[in-house]
């Protein structure tokens, strides 16, 4: 909270018990869904995934935005650009990995030409052999 | 010498040193348990069906400890507030309950979840006849596929797609480990510690053929080996295996051969369980639910324990505001302690919020 306007405290506090109930709602209804499986009645894990990240979002919203108290702060640009950067830096980080791992996958890549250097995909893999048949054909 | 803006904000960051300071470090815990849910998600991506023993959480626990996080979270800010509004006594009063709840939350995860976890076991067999012969030992009503492919589906495989792959002996039968034979054929209880079931003297305990045939060969020290260990004798997995059984007044069936134990039912170990008699050569692998059980178990373990890290971490500085020189600080300066008391209670807000994620991760879905 910054300290260069006056704040009601009073008001603060209620809203704090506010955010306390909404993070108690949140967990029983992600473990009720769980418990009545929810997910499977509407179509399957995506749903179950879907459904506990966005009452976790609401979760953390909350938290960071009156616990944290950033919705008031007044000089929210430092923390801001702190956060934001992190996000990005990571999300960035992440990404790479995940792209790493999607070319990784079994069946994209078998091994790397010696002489171009480039990955033999299941595509090139099965030209070549193609073209070596045609090979054996001409002799 | 005075230390510069520990009580009003810097110019250009519009912030006291100390909150800047937090937010930077919040920022580096961020990149780190980001990295580790990251992890956790590409190897759940990629794990091979029925292979990931998310069922084996239990659930309630879970949330019982989400309720305390959040009550502490309610607690510490506003324990902060009662600075702000020149309540001394109202702050220590609160401080307190927040490091009761954070105290309940290790207690619960260190005396109770993990020791749970660390003396239940996971047994896959040599071949499928033996896998069938013990099942049908564990239920009530002998061996039924349908129940097993119900069990085994509830805590390997949630999206039934890997029952046909997965072979009957490599699809576990799990308890708790109450006796075992030496191969002079002599039973030993393997008692609760203090009582207290969950703290099994059968702490840890592992077994694989290939490993105990490798120990055996080079003489290095197994814990079958130590003990000499024949046959094991079980206790299947409350209310999984046996279901019925804890409603039931129908005398227990225990373990053939089993000298120590009488047939109505009053071994100390047991807990009221039916009991299965399981060789050693019957056994492929035997390990308890330990970070080495599964990929699962040990993503779980790295998260959860860092995640337990951070809340006595933060027990530890809440302890150290509540030490007679913090009224000395108050006294002298009450912004600069209201405002260490608001870092304090930022990094126990991302505490919370870490945990946010990994109940419904780790215990849901």
């Amino acid at each position: 909270m910054s300290d260069d306007h006056k704040t009601d405290y009073d008001q603060l506090k209620k809203q704090i018990n506010a955010v306390g109930i909404v993070l108690i709602v949140g967990t029983a209804l992600t473990f009720a869904a769980d418990l009545f499986h929810v997910a499977d009645h509407l179509g399957g894990f995506g749903y179950a995934v879907l459904m506990a990240m966005f009452v976790a979002i609401i979760k953390a919203t909350g938290v960071v935005a009156v616990f944290m108290h950033i919705w008031w702060d007044s000089k929210l640009k430092t923390i801001s650009w702190t956060m934001l950067c992190t996000f990005f830096f990571f999300a960035g980080m992440m990404g790479l990995t995940v792209l790493g791992e999607q070319w990784r996958k079994p069946g994209n890549i078998h091994e790397f030409d010696a002489n171009t250097g480039l990955p033999i995909t299941k595509e090139s893999k099965d030209a070549s052999e193609n073209g070596q048949l045609g090979d054996k054909g001409d002799e | 010498m005075e230390i510069p803006y520990a009580e009003k904000p810097r110019e250009d960051t519009g912030l006291y040193n100390g909150k800047a300071g937090i937010w930077l470090f919040l920022a580096s815990e961020v990149m780190l348990f980001g990295a580790l849910f990251s992890a956790y998600v590409l190897l759940r991506v990629g794990a091979d069906p029925g292979t990931w023993s998310l069922g084996l959480m239990n659930k309630w626990v879970g949330a019982f400890n989400t309720l305390i996080l959040i009550a502490s979270s309610v607690t510490v800010v506003l324990a902060w507030i009662c600075l702000k509004q020149d309540d001394f006594a109202g702050f220590r009063r609160l401080q307190w309950w927040t490091i009761i709840f954070a105290a309940a939350f290790l207690v619960v995860k260190w005396s109770y979840e993990w020791p749970a976890k660390f003396t239940h076991y996971d047994i896959t067999f040599t071949s499928n006849e033996v896998a069938r012969k013990h099942m049908g030992a564990a239920l009530p009503g002998g061996f039924s596929e349908e129940s097993v492919k119900d069990i085994w589906q509830k805590r390997y495989d949630p999206h039934k797609k890997a029952w046909s792959d997965v072979e009957l002996k490599d699809k576990p039968l799990d308890g708790h480990i109450v006796g075992y034979w030496d191969k002079e054929g002599k039973h030993h209880e393997v008692g609760a510690v203090l009582g207290v079931p969950f703290w099994s003297k059968a702490w840890l305990w592992r077994f694989s053929q290939p490993s105990e045939k490798k120990a055996d060969e080079a003489g290095t020290p197994t814990t079958f080996r130590k003990y000499n260990i024949a046959a094991i004798e079980l206790a299947p997995a409350h209310g999984v295996w046996d279901k019925d059984r804890a409603s039931s007044k129908k005398p227990r069936r225990v373990a053939e051969d089993h000298e120590n134990h009488k047939h109505d039912g009053d071994s100390s170990s047991a807990h009221g369980h039916n009991t299965v008699k399981i060789p050693r050569e019957d056994i492929q692998r035997l390990t308890s639910f330990d970070p080495g059980h599964s990929t699962f178990f040990a993503t779980y373990y790295t998260m959860t324990g860092l995640h337990a890290l951070h809340v006595l971490g933060g027990i530890f500085v809440m302890l150290y505001h509540l030490l007679p020189i913090s009224r000395r600080v108050w006294t002298e300066s009450k912004d600069r302690f209201a405002n260490r008391i608001e870092i304090t209670g930022l990094f126990w807000h991302f505490v919370d919020l870490v945990w946010i994620f990994l109940f419904p991760i780790l215990y849901l879905l």
